[in-house]
């Protein structure tokens, strides 16, 4: 297999003159890691969330010719990341186990009586997550990559920038209140 | 800080923090290489060969499957072409009869239907012979007479027996009766009945208007 250095993935626009010349090594080599952690944080899943990052990849590269007219290449990226990760998760045929994750979230050095309980305290959190309205989860997720500004989080989820504030303020406030109802139990 | 919104915070932090796996980018442009040549391949390489031998027409692709589909095609068009033309050599008999054809002995011959020699065959008029023209055969004129002829209107049916029935309540004079009947006998039926309607609507005698 030849290496990249010799396989030209620039993508040449057939209209477009060199100016509208796209590296896509560079694409996927400055992307790459934000789209990875979108998708993660949607599907939770490593596997999945590189798979999705290049399935939007190779998204880019069937409409290459489209690239030119692209205004913000990180936005489209990542919405085109976002959407696959939906399509992901609405297609899964079972409930996502999520308990490799949240091992991840529990210190490794504690006693098992509080390791168990920390376990506990986050699996409801995710499942409260899970359980908030799907644009209040998505503008909360979403913010919480903290490389997204509100705008940006907005275009993402086809909101204007207010609503998407006060998608967040709602997803945060509704989070906190059902914790608090769920720990009185 | 909340325990709870502490709880919020760290699972959101632990999302935004997910390690990125090792050489993720490398595997990446691997698939998409591996996407793009394979593209390449299905939309250009078969029709546009990358190494064409020597010796093949730069026109033909190289690829068996292309070769194969472009056979097919052409037996394809072979197909229709010999079922159109034995379409054309077999069409109807009127064909014959028409002026244009009789006056093209060379076509007309090959058009007729074969027919077995024992078969009898119906004199030609000697100006037909004359003038070299070839009438249609005896077989293919009555076909072609049957389908021209006119077309009759059924018989009547024959009547039921309730048409029948009703015949008989509807006309209740005897043929003998009406054969008597004359214009004599029908003044006097008149004249008759003319008195009758006088003498009933005829107002009554008195003194007073005598």
């Amino acid at each position: 297999m030849a290496s990249f250095e010799e396989i030209s993935l620039v993508l040449l626009s057939s209209t477009k003159s060199a100016e509208s010349e796209i590296d896509l090594t560079a694409l996927v080599e400055t992307y790459s890691p934000l789209l990875f952690r979108v998708s993660h944080s949607l599907l939770r899943s490593r596997v999945e969330a590189e798979d999705v990052v290049q399935d939007t990849f190779l998204r880019v590269l069937q409409r290459h010719r489209s690239l030119p007219e692209v205004r913000d290449m990180r936005v489209w990226l990542v919405r085109i990341a976002w959407n696959l990760a939906i399509d992901r998760v609405r297609r899964r045929k079972t409930q996502h186990a999520d308990a490799d994750f949240i091992q991840t979230l529990v210190a490794p050095n504690i006693p098992a009586d509080k390791a168990l309980d920390e376990f506990r305290r986050m699996t409801a959190v995710l499942a409260e997550i899970e359980r908030l309205p799907k644009p209040e989860r998505h503008a909360l997720l979403l913010s919480s990559l903290e490389e997204l500004d509100t705008a940006e989080i907005a275009t993402i989820i086809g909101r204007t920038e207010s609503a998407t504030r006060a998608l967040l303020f709602r997803a945060r406030t509704r989070l906190r209140t059902r914790l608090e109802k769920g720990a009185r139990r | 800080m909340n325990p709870h919104e502490e709880a919020i915070d760290k699972v959101l932090a632990a999302l935004r923090d997910a390690p990125v796996p090792q050489h993720l980018d490398r595997r990446i442009l691997n698939s998409i290489e591996e996407a793009h040549q394979s593209q390449r391949n299905t939309f250009f390489g078969n029709i546009i060969p990358n190494e064409a031998p020597r010796g093949r027409s730069p026109g033909i692709p190289a690829f068996p499957a292309t070769r194969t589909a472009l056979a097919c095609c052409a037996v394809l068009a072979l197909a229709a072409l010999t079922l159109t033309h034995f379409k054309r050599n077999t069409t109807p008999a009127n064909t014959a009869t028409s002026p244009i054809n009789a006056n093209s002995p060379a076509p007309l011959a090959s058009s007729t239907v074969s027919i077995p020699p024992s078969a009898p065959r119906t004199p030609q008029s000697s100006s037909a012979k004359a003038h070299g023209l070839n009438t249609p055969h005896s077989a293919n004129v009555t076909s072609h007479e049957d389908h021209a002829a006119i077309s009759h209107p059924a018989p009547p049916l024959p009547l039921t027996e309730q048409e029948r029935l009703l015949l008989r309540v509807a006309h209740r004079g005897h043929p003998n009766d009406l054969a008597q009947y004359t214009s004599e006998r029908q003044a006097a039926q008149v004249e008759q009945e003319k008195a009758e309607y006088l003498a009933f609507f005829e107002p009554p005698k008195t003194g007073e208007s005598e």
